[in-house]
Order: structure tokens, then C-alpha cells, then sequence
């Protein structure tokens, strides 16, 4: 991929975003023009170009990413110096970080005794060393912690693996990442850093070493993870999505950044140097949330090193990186809660100078995917108004003392028009990724088939357009919480596949429910005609407490696993670091099981 | 530090400094970058900048040349 290249990726997708939207937000006009203009309908116009705008540039990327895998084109432009190809990391010295902070340490270190395992396979085990650090504030957890560091240098005496606590987790993950640079990053040359809940191959590990080792000037590498694990019917749905749509999406970012690509906090190869020189977070102006420290530190950390020219790469060819994913809707909505504060934190690093537009647009990317929320529920509450309105306009004028009719003209067709192009906008991606996947036999293999992986992406296609108006709803009031100046502690994430109970649900999702019936009340007194327009949006929120207890439970999970729905290879076998995985935590819990009684063991008591 | 060592500071763990079994340090700075903002008064600034650069590329300054007027002898 070549600069020109580059240059003519991201003018294409400008003019396709900008020539969408255009038509789409003209298409409104012309409905609007035979009408009186009021402020009402300019707003309208504003808000519906905004977000058309959203959707249209995910098609884009989405098609972009599609043609890219057609053809095959998705290595990335780096050298890679053939001679070692295949062969072992070179001499340089890499270290895993894995900060945690009170996770579940049985299933760390599972994970981390795969990926030792699967580094001494590529033969590159020497050249690797592995940092935990931890963040733990809970006695068990610190505890559980040091018993299974132990137990892993037993079995593996020749691993390099060391453990590092700190007594208050100052500047959260990146704080503690910072901590592990100032006081040994300079032993070493590149480090990866790990969430707990992230594996990679050896290979894929050893492929970033010579992919950093050939190209001096690049910084970081990331590397798009996949989802595993998922054992709930939500997990497995986000997981199926993930594997079948996500390589899409990676290969079109590839493509369109170049070496302008971002960071995502994990699953990345970093160069430790400019690393350390460039990546010391600055404290934002103002109080917490919008202030203060930075929460969502990877942009941020990718823009401070593509400020000082380094490059930063999205590798969409290299396999081997996987996560797992939040095992519900509540846990999930949590996280985006963190998430959203950290986003809209970078709203003012928007406007911070010298950054390069590419950061700023990642920034800017980051900060919509929140705000379109609020931007959509506007847009509906913009519509409802406008319908309310033209319901109660008079069907009669007078002209002195003669009453003249006022023909009311049908925008049915128009109206049906746009809903149409918002549908192939939304859905379209997710039919071309089906396409890529029934040229290639073997892979369609590992989505158990023809039928089943059809019937997963209409399910998946179901579930997903019933869970956005909800996300719709949460994200709105998050947004709302952050500018009024409420925060969210940085706590750890739930990873472990538990269900919710029915009253669970309930407290979530009450606000939902109540106004989903609430505006469904109001769209049926107010606009009758119009009602079922709204009902897309008005199942998914009104039915979300029987949505969420049900999604979250590993029964409904494992009862669409048997009748193949949401399958991915990682669940057909075949990917021998995650089959170790699931053997290793198979063999652990097994054992947990036998020293329950053991009155010291925290973890085996948590498993 | 021995594995008893260490099994006696997980026993009492919240009595102890916390356990460390890491290589040497070798301490190196990671210096706090900072930033400044694209505000009215900084747009202003970087204006009245370029607009002093480029008056001063305008001006037009005496300049004394010696000529040596070889080619003329000829």
C-alpha cells in the first residue's frame, strides 16, 4: 500500500460518506421544502446528516474492508525481512505486561501458561519475559494472585515470569503500565501488553518481533483480537459477530489509516522507547470526569507517539490474538459505561495542538460513538414533534371569507425510501461478509455450515436490532451523567459467564421498559398512523428485561450451540491455544473442586 | 527469597510490604508530556504570527552587492 494509495483510500471513502449522506439529507429536504422550513425541521436536517452520515461511513469502511478480503490484500506494508519468515523471534528482548486488578488469577494464569506454551512451540520462549502487575485491592485476590504465580514458576521453572504489586493503582491501567516502564522498561525492547483476559500465539507474538525488528520506525502494532469464551447466548452472539464482521471492519481501517492507526489498549506489540519518551500522560484541564486524568489511555498514548512521527500500524493479517467478551448486557453496559466517560474525555483533545488529523479523527470517532446516541434519540423526539405538529395543523384556510382545502401530499414513498437506505446502510456489511464467507468452503466449515451460518446472521441480525435502541437509551443517559459532572469508578470487569437473575434484569431495565411504553403511549395517541414506524424501536427497550435475563443465561447459550446457531471456530476446535485454554481451566476448576475444603483458597473458593 | 519466605508474606499479606520478585530495576524517566489547546486566544496568537512572517518576508531591504566587473575588461 503505497502513499498514493493511502491518499486515494481516504478520498474515496470522503466522497462515498459525503455523497450518501448528501443524497439521503436532500432526499429529506425535498420532503421538508413542500412544507414550511421552521427551526423544528432545520434541526431535524442537522441532526439526520450527522447521523447519516455515521452510518454511512461504517458501510463505507465496511465495503472497503470487503473488497479488500476478496482480493486478498490485506497484508500490511511493512518489511519482513524474508529470511525469517516462519523462523523465531530475533535477539531482541520482548516482555508480556498483564496488569491486573482483581480478576479472577486461576483464569490468568491459565491463559498465561497457553501462551508460554504456545511461544516455547514457535521456539521463542527464551526471548520472552512475562510482568504481571498487579493492581489488586481485595486481600483474596492479592492472595490468589501470589498462589498461582507460584504455582506457574513451579511447573515452569525455566519461564521467566516475575509478579509485581502495588499498593494503590495510581493512574489506573496506564498508571501501572507507566510504573512497570520507569522502573524495568529499560531491560527490555518491545513490550505487549495483555488484558487479563487476552491470549495470543506464540506465533503471532514472534510475527510482531520481526515485523518490529524490520521496521525501526514503527512504534506499535496492533492487533485485532477476537472474541472467545463466550458461554451466554449474548456472548456467543457478540463473539459470532466479532469473528464473521470484525475482520471486515479490520481490513477497511487498515487500508484507510496506513500508519496512522490507533491503539486499543491491548494485544499490541509497542517499541519501548519512544514508548517511554512520548507516552507520559498529560493531566487534562478541569474536574473529573471530562478532567483530570486520562481515562481512556491508548488514543491518547497512539496520538502522543504519531505526534512525534513514529508509526503506528492495525495488522489485519495477523491471526492468533483473542479476548473474551462481557458475559452479559449489564456487564457490557457497564464497561461502556467506563468507556464513555474515557471517550468524551477526548473531546477537548480534539482541539489540543500539533496532534495529526488522523488522531483527531480517531478521537473524534471515539467521542461519536457515544454521542450519536443522544444525537438519535433526539432524532426521534425531532420526528414525533414534526408528525405532532403537522397532525394538528388546520386542513382548512380561508382566503378573506372562503375556506380553501389544503391537500395533504403523501411522503410515504420518500420517507419509505430513506428507511430503505438506512436499512442497506446497517445491514449491508453484515450480507457481504456472509458473501466472503460462502466463497471460502473451509471457513464456512468452521460456522458449521451453509444453514447455520445463515440462520446465526439473522439471529445475530434480530438480536443486535433489538439490543441498539437499549444501548440507545444507556448511552444516552451515561452521556447526560458525564456533563452533569458524575463519574465511574474504574472497577474490575465481570469476565466469568454468569447469568442475571429475573430481578437483576428488572432494576436494569425498568427505566427502559417504562419508557419505551411511555413514548409507544404517546405515538399511539398523538400519531396513530404513524405507530408502527416506531415499533422497531420500541420492542427492543419494552421487552429488555426479558431480553437480558435471557440473552445472559449459559443455558439458552449452550442450547443454541447445539442447534448450531452463533458457532465459530474457536468453538469447532482446531485452534490449539484456545483448546489448551479451555483443557487447562477444565483441569483447574477440577481441582479447585477437590481442595475446596482447603481453608486458605481464595481462588479456589472464587472458582 | 525462598518459596517459605514468600508463603509467609501470602500468609499474613496485608501485614508485610508488598512482595516483589522482579528483576533488578533499572529506573528510566517517562516524562509527562504536555499539551496546549487550540483556544480563541491561541488561535489569535498563531494569526498574528503568520501574518508578522509573512509582512516580513514582503519587505523589501536595501542590500549593497559588489560587483567586481571582470566581464566588462574583456
Amino acid at each position: 500500500m503505497s502513499r498514493d494509495d493511502l491518499a486515494l483510500h481516504r478520498w474515496l471513502l470522503f466522497g462515498l460518506v459525503v455523497s450518501t449522506t448528501a443524497a439521503a439529507t436532500t432526499r429529506l429536504l425535498a420532503i421538508f421544502r413542500t412544507d414550511d422550513v421552521t427551526f423544528l425541521r432545520v434541526a431535524l436536517l442537522v441532526v439526520f446528516a450527522a447521523l447519516f452520515s455515521w452510518i454511512a461511513m461504517s458501510f463505507w469502511i465496511g465495503c472497503l474492508g470487503a473488497h479488500a478480503l476478496w482480493r486478498r490484500s490485506t497484508s500490511l506494508p511493512l518489511l519482513e525481512p524474508t529470511e525469517t519468515k516462519g523462523m523465531p523471534a530475533g535477539p531482541a528482548r520482548t516482555v508480556l505486561v498483564i496488569p491486573v486488578h482483581n480478576e479472577n488469577s486461576i483464569e490468568v494464569f491459565v491463559r498465561l501458561r497457553a501462551v508460554w506454551e504456545s511461544l516455547c512451540e514457535a521456539g521463542a520462549g527464551s526471548q520472552f519475559d512475562f510482568f504481571v502487575l498487579s493492581d489488586s485491592s481485595e486481600a483474596n485476590s492479592r492472595a490468589d494472585e501470589h498462589r498461582e504465580w507460584l504455582r506457574f514458576r513451579d511447573e515452569h521453572p525455566q519461564a521467566r515470569i516475575f509478579y509485581r504489586r502495588r499498593e494503590r493503582n495510581t493512574g489506573h491501567k496506564s498508571g501501572n503500565i507507566a510504573d512497570f516502564c520507569r522502573n524495568w522498561g529499560a531491560l527490555y525492547d518491545y513490550m505487549v501488553v495483555l488484558d487479563a483476559d487476552s491470549v495470543m500465539t506464540g506465533e503471532a507474538l514472534s510475527r510482531l518481533v520481526r515485523l518490529m525488528d524490520a521496521n525501526p520506525r514503527t512504534a506499535l502494532i496492533q492487533v485485532a483480537p477476537l472474541l472467545i469464551g463466550g458461554d451466554s447466548f449474548f456472548a456467543r452472539s457478540q463473539q459470532f459477530a466479532s469473528w464473521l464482521y470484525g475482520r471486515m471492519y479490520a481490513a477497511g481501517l487498515t487500508k484507510l489509516q496506513g500508519a496512522d492507526g490507533n491503539y486499543w489498549g491491548h494485544n499490541a506489540i509497542i517499541r519501548i522507547r519512544p514508548f517511554m519518551e512520548n507516552c507520559g500522560l498529560p493531566i487534562l484541564p478541569g474536574r473529573p470526569p471530562l478532567g483530570g486524568e486520562i481515562m481512556s489511555h491508548d488514543f491518547v498514548e497512539a496520538a502522543l507517539l504519531r505526534r512525534a512521527g513514529w508509526e503506528i500500524w492495525l495488522a489485519a493479517d495477523i491471526g492468533g490474538s483473542y479476548e473474551a467478551s462481557p458475559p452479559n448486557l449489564v456487564e457490557h453496559l457497564k464497561r461502556d459505561r467506563r468507556w464513555c466517560q474515557g471517550n468524551l474525555q477526548h473531546m477537548i483533545l480534539m482541539f489540543a495542538q500539533k496532534f495529526r488529523l488522523p488522531s483527531r479523527l480517531h478521537f473524534t470517532l471515539g467521542v461519536m460513538s457515544y454521542l450519536c446516541s443522544p444525537l438519535w434519540l433526539a432524532l426521534v423526539a425531532l420526528f414525533i414533534a414534526n408528525t405532532v405538529e403537522l397532525e394538528q395543523r388546520a386542513t382548512v384556510s380561508y382566503v378573506g371569507r372562503y375556506p380553501v382545502l389544503i391537500w395533504p401530499i403523501s411522503h410515504t414513498v420518500a420517507f419509505v425510501s430513506l428507511v430503505v437506505a438506512a436499512i442497506v446502510l446497517l445491514y449491508g456489511p453484515k450480507l457481504l461478509a456472509l458473501l466472503l464467507l460462502l466463497r471460502d468452503k473451509r471457513a464456512l466449515q468452521n460456522y458449521g455450515g451453509l444453514s447455520p451460518a445463515l440462520f446465526s446472521v439473522l439471529a445475530e441480525s434480530i438480536l443486535s436490532t433489538l439490543l441498539a435502541p437499549i444501548y440507545m437509551l444507556s448511552h444516552s443517559w451515561f452521556v447526560l451523567n458525564i456533563l452533569f459532572g458524575r463519574m465511574v469508578r474504574w472497577g474490575a470487569q465481570l469476565r466469568a459467564s454468569e447469568g442475571i437473575g429475573l430481578w437483576q434484569s428488572a432494576r436494569a431495565f425498568a427505566p427502559h421498559t417504562l419508557i419505551a411504553c411511555a413514548l409507544g403511549a404517546a405515538a399511539w395517541h398523538w400519531t396513530r398512523a404513524d405507530f408502527w414506524w416506531y415499533t422497531p424501536l420500541l420492542v427492543g427497550p419494552a421487552f429488555s428485561i426479558p431480553l437480558c435475563w435471557i440473552s445472559s443465561s449459559s443455558y439458552w447459550g449452550a442450547f443454541a450451540r447445539r442447534h448450531g446457531l452463533f458457532l465459530v471456530r474457536s468453538e469447532m476446535g482446531g485452534i490449539p491455544i484456545i483448546d489448551r485454554v479451555d483443557d487447562l481451566v477444565a483441569n483447574r476448576m477440577r481441582l479447585a473442586g477437590r481442595d475446596q475444603t482447603a481453608p486458605e483458597g481464595g481462588a479456589l473458593r472464587a472458582a | 527469597m525462598n518459596n517459605t519466605a514468600q508463603e509467609l508474606q501470602i500468609a499474613c499479606i496485608e501485614d508485610v510490604p508488598p512482595l516483589e520478585e522482579t528483576p533488578p530495576h533499572r529506573p528510566a524517566p517517562m516524562p509527562m508530556q504536555t499539551l496546549a489547546y487550540w483556544t480563541p486566544r491561541a488561535i489569535f496568537r498563531a494569526m498574528l504570527r503568520r501574518a508578522i512572517e509573512a509582512v516580513e518576508l514582503r519587505t523589501v531591504r536595501r542590500a549593497a552587492i559588489s560587483v567586481t566587473h571582470a566581464d566588462e575588461q574583456g
